[in-house]
């Protein structure tokens, strides 16, 4: 004898295929728009609505580079070309010393890319540069700015402060000065323990886009 | 009886013949010269309205292989093949962007070159260059005479670059590719004393040398877009421009890795929506769009027919029947009800 009792199980087939359809339709509604815009071009990237950073233009050649460095009441230029004379003097050294502080010179032992890269590393003595440089005054500072001006123009020498934590208060000055002038430098802020590093190598060109 | 002087002579057969035979040669010669003159406008056509010269055919037919590669292939058309294992071939000389190109050297000479690297001071890199000039070594003396047109750039001494480039170039038997920096340098100096004929030839031989040279090819789309602007140039030579701009477009952020650089190039020629003619229209164009916006794409298109009548006609005819086929698919969408 026939019976109402399958009703339950009707209702659930068929709420399963309800529900089963509108699966489909929802994927495909989710899926369709994708796959429009994808056909549509092949774009390598999409488009961002906000604000974008236009990463500025090296130059093709850049300028010559000479660094200060920046302590309480002392601004000192670093005598790079004493590294260089001591250098050639003592052409296997690895390591060496000027009045301003030790180097450690790090010549690729493999010549993999050009035939002049190197790293160097230079510790600064701070004490030698407060003890035989003069305390900076208000005066030096326009002479020093006088001079960079003269500098760039002539040989294309572009200025590099490393700014240690006490010469904050020596640098504002100095950094005034020069935003005022329109003359192009460089600064950055290092810890007293942090050696400079400097060279020529190939992640300059392949991590950083600017290498002046 | 006598005659007194000649007889008179019969007509000759042969001046009657003559005008016979001329007449059917004349018919020939100008049923020849009205086949030519039907001819000639299908072969222009051919060339796209730039003339029947050898230089129109073979710029339609790079112009045309370059759309088929675009059309099968996408902007992936346009990276430079990848000749080395680097990650990618950044670097300020040919001996920085590849590998291994140095085989074994004088340890002397090395610190020489390092030591000027070092210095910073331009007198002494020079000095320490200097005696490297006079090597034995080819390669080192060119690398010398790099070095030293690099330095006197950065100078801004265009004319000592120019030399010193010059001088690299004479070394004799090295690789074409490690003579591409020279002819950077020589364009560059050219370019920024306004030389601008010398600036294209020169980046052509450099990307020549080395089609994975980023600054070159980002000098030469600053250079073609000034030229293309300039009065007097033959059709071919416009098509000729206008291709290589967009190659140099397509290979720039696949050699930087960046595919943010399509938006920056496009944005440089546009110049906020405003392109000077229909050549940097197609340009920013396809960096738009080459960048994911289409919207700004379209809009940069679209713009390219007001710019009409200031490049020759057969270039512009060209240029715009690709701008209208670039147009129809983006405009697609919008035309659905």
């Amino acid at each position: 004898m026939e019976t109402d009792g399958p009703t339950p199980s009707a209702f659930l087939d068929i709420a399963t295929n309800l529900l089963a359809i509108l699966l489909i339709v929802t994927l495909f509604a989710l899926a369709a728009p994708r796959q429009r815009d994808e056909g549509a071009s092949q774009l390598p990237a999409r488009p961002s609505a906000g604000p974008r950073f236009v990463e500025p233009q090296r130059e093709r050649f850049p300028p010559f580079s000479r660094f200060y460095f920046v302590l309480a009441d002392r601004v000192a230029v670093w005598d790079q070309d004493a590294v260089v004379t001591a250098l050639a003097a003592a052409p296997d050294t690895r390591s060496g010393a000027t009045w301003q502080g030790r180097f450690v010179w790090r010549p690729e032992p493999l010549v993999t890319r050009d035939i002049d890269t190197f790293q160097l590393e230079f510790r600064l003595d701070r004490e030698a540069i407060l003890s035989r440089s003069p305390p900076w005054s208000a005066e030096q500072t326009e002479r020093l700015v006088d001079e960079l001006a003269q500098d760039a123009a002539r040989d294309r020498i572009a200025p590099v402060f490393i700014v240690h934590p006490d010469g904050l208060e020596t640098f504002v000055p100095l950094y005034e000065r020069l935003q005022t002038r329109g003359q192009r430098f460089r600064w950055f802020t290092q810890r007293p323990d942090e050696p400079v590093l400097i060279g020529r190598h190939v992640a300059q060109f392949t991590h950083y886009g600017l290498y002046w | 009886m006598a005659s007194i002087g000649s007889p008179p002579q019969a007509p000759r057969p042969v001046p009657r013949l003559a005008p016979r035979l001329a007449a059917p040669a004349l018919l020939a010669v100008l049923a020849g010269v009205l086949w030519g003159l039907m001819q000639a406008p299908d072969r222009a056509a051919e060339t796209g309205g730039l003339g029947d010269s050898a230089e129109a055919r073979q710029a339609v037919e790079a112009w045309e292989t370059l759309w088929s590669e675009l059309g099968e292939r996408g902007v992936a058309a346009l990276s430079p093949a990848a000749s080395d294992s680097s990650r990618r071939s950044a670097g300020d000389t040919v001996f920085m962007r590849y590998r291994n190109l140095w085989g074994r050297i004088d340890d002397e000479a090395r610190l020489a070159f390092q030591l000027a690297a070092l210095s910073g001071d331009p007198a002494r890199k020079l000095a320490l260059i200097e005696p490297l000039t006079q090597a034995e070594e080819p390669l080192i003396r060119f690398r010398a005479h790099l070095e030293r047109a690099r330095l006197q750039r950065r100078l801004q001494d265009f004319e000592s670059a120019r030399i010193a480039a010059r001088a690299a170039l004479a070394v004799p038997e090295l690789p074409e590719r490690l003579r591409s920096d020279a002819w950077f340098i020589l364009a560059d100096s050219a370019w920024e004393q306004d030389r601008l004929d010398e600036a294209e030839t020169a980046l052509n031989a450099a990307i020549a040398d080395d089609p994975g040279f980023w600054d070159a090819r980002r000098l030469r789309l600053e250079v073609l877009a000034r030229r293309l602007a300039g009065p007097r140039q033959l059709g071919a030579v416009c098509l000729d421009r206008t291709r290589r701009m967009i190659e140099d477009l397509g290979a720039l952020p696949a050699l930087a890795e960046d595919q943010t650089q399509f938006r920056d190039l496009a944005d440089r020629f546009a110049r906020q929506g405003t392109p000077s003619h229909v050549a940097l229209a197609l340009i920013a164009g396809l960096g738009y769009r080459w960048s994911g916006d289409t919207e700004r794409a379209r809009v940069t298109l679209a713009s390219a027919e007001r710019l009409r009548g200031r490049l020759p006609d057969g270039c512009e005819r060209l240029i715009l029947e690709r701008v209208s086929g670039l147009l129809e698919p983006a405009l697609a969408p919008e035309k659905r009800p």
